[in-house]
């Protein structure tokens, strides 16, 4: 058991966790050859650098990545959900997580 | 399936027939057959967690289609014995600090028993053995290795090639139970499915966050005051009480209310509760007449009926002979 905590977050925890992995859930809502741009879940956009080989797509999506210096993220998986998001309730998740650190151990 | 299937079981006791009764109007009763819906979380006084594996309110949860794996879990669950099973919802975090105080006996996690968890994460690295599927889970709180072991009979193939979709980066939602293996923790799968909705992220960490404070802290006392706002304008329900009154009486209340789960019940519900508790040992239970008898002066004929109503929709009661005869379903 082990491995580095990879915690969720939103565009306004970005600041926080420059530098580490982190799990971003959100929707695509701009997409080209290099880049994502992803709407999270408190509504703040992100940019994402894509990896080589990026699944990403239209739609929700997790990206896994590190958080640049210009809070921009260097995708390094991602995992495509369906449709079905609610993105203010996983706000709140994601708000609540980050002060039960027993259970999740995000900062 | 949706990924609220396992929620909405839950939910289903309460929602609707919960408040009807509040409002007084539609006087039916609700003849409440399966395991409580309230108090599921377990807290360590609350006595409404039965050790029956039917009456765990973990059965509730199992009681959905997990692939057809829930009647493998319910059925070990029953040669457990008397320990309490239950199905939580975790994080990989808290299975690390899980603890095992006895060598092969259950792990202990917010003080019980550990038995069956559900976790929901990504898969990082997947393979297929000659007895197992094994694979690493990350829920963004750690890693954990899982093992699900080939059933013995024809159906090897079948499950190896339904396996087969749970590769590297696919999002899953496993019940298992934990084992210490070479002082490695594992946890021994009993079935895994696809998640195809962020929203089941959502849910599954609000679900871990509400059990592991409500095995820690009580249930909320928030829920319970606003069910006495919705009882307030209906019959001046504890007017009796007094507005600033009835808030200290509640807290004075906290540390009697332990014997029925911390901060769940009002003052008349304990009541109410304690004395329908005095008849567990006849067939028929309380009469409605006598329990408004017994509480005349403090709380009238209707209330007494909505309040009994409200326990009978949260499982904490159950009607016998006929709608008018209460019994406890706790022991």
């Amino acid at each position: 058991m082990g491995a580095e905590a990879t915690p969720r977050i939103n565009s306004a925890l970005l600041q926080k966790n420059v530098g580490r992995p982190v799990r971003l859930v959100g929707k695509v809502i701009g997409l080209n050859a290099t880049h994502a741009f992803i709407e999270a879940s408190d509504r703040g956009q992100v940019n994402v650098q894509l990896t080589a080989g990026s699944i990403i797509r239209q739609g929700v999506v997790e990206v896994l990545g590190r958080v640049n210096p210009d809070l921009s993220i260097a995708e390094m998986s991602s995992f495509m959900f369906q449709e079905d998001y609610d993105c203010d309730t996983y706000n709140r998740m994601v708000t609540l997580a980050h002060s039960q650190p027993e259970l999740f151990g995000w900062a | 399936m949706s990924g609220y299937g396992g929620y909405g079981g839950y939910a289903g006791g309460n929602a609707g027939g919960g408040f009807q009764g509040q409002f007084g109007q539609q006087q039916q009763p609700h003849h409440q057959q399966q395991q409580p819906a309230g108090g599921g979380f377990g807290s360590p006084s609350n006595p409404f967690t039965n050790t029956t594996p039917t009456g765990s309110p973990g059965a509730r949860k199992a009681s959905d289609p997990h692939g057809g794996d829930a009647h493998a879990a319910r059925g070990s669950r029953a040669d457990a014995g008397k320990s309490e099973q239950s199905l939580r919802s975790v994080t990989v975090k808290q299975l690390q600090s899980a603890t095992q105080p006895v060598p092969d006996m259950p792990f202990r996690l917010d003080g019980r028993d550990l038995s069956q968890v559900v976790l929901v994460g990504r898969i990082n690295s997947a393979s297929t053995q000659s007895t197992n599927f094994a694979m690493t889970l990350d829920d963004g709180t750690g890693t954990v290795e899982c093992k699900k072991f080939f059933g013995d009979g024809g159906d090897e193939e079948e499950e190896a090639a339904r396996l087969a979709q749970f590769s590297e980066g696919v999002y899953v939602r496993v019940v298992g139970q934990l084992r210490a293996f070479a002082s490695r923790k594992t946890l021994v799968l009993f079935s895994v499915r696809p998640v195809h909705s962020a929203n089941e992220i959502t849910l599954h960490c609000l679900e871990a966050i509400t059990m592991h404070l409500a095995l820690t802290r009580g249930l909320p006392m928030p829920a319970q005051q606003m069910l006495q706002q919705m009882q307030q304008p209906q019959a001046g329900a504890f007017g009796g009480f007094g507005g600033a009154q009835q808030h200290m009486h509640q807290q004075g209340q906290q540390q009697q209310q332990m014997q029925f789960g911390a901060g769940m019940f009002t003052p008349l519900q304990q009541e109410i509760m304690m004395l329908v508790s005095q008849q567990q040992h006849t067939v028929e239970g309380m009469a409605l007449d006598a329990l408004a008898f017994r509480l005349r002066g403090r709380a009238g004929a209707d209330e007494v009926r909505s309040t009994v109503d409200y326990l009978s929709a949260e499982g904490h009661l159950y009607s016998t002979i006929d709608d008018a005869h209460f019994k406890a379903t706790s022991a």
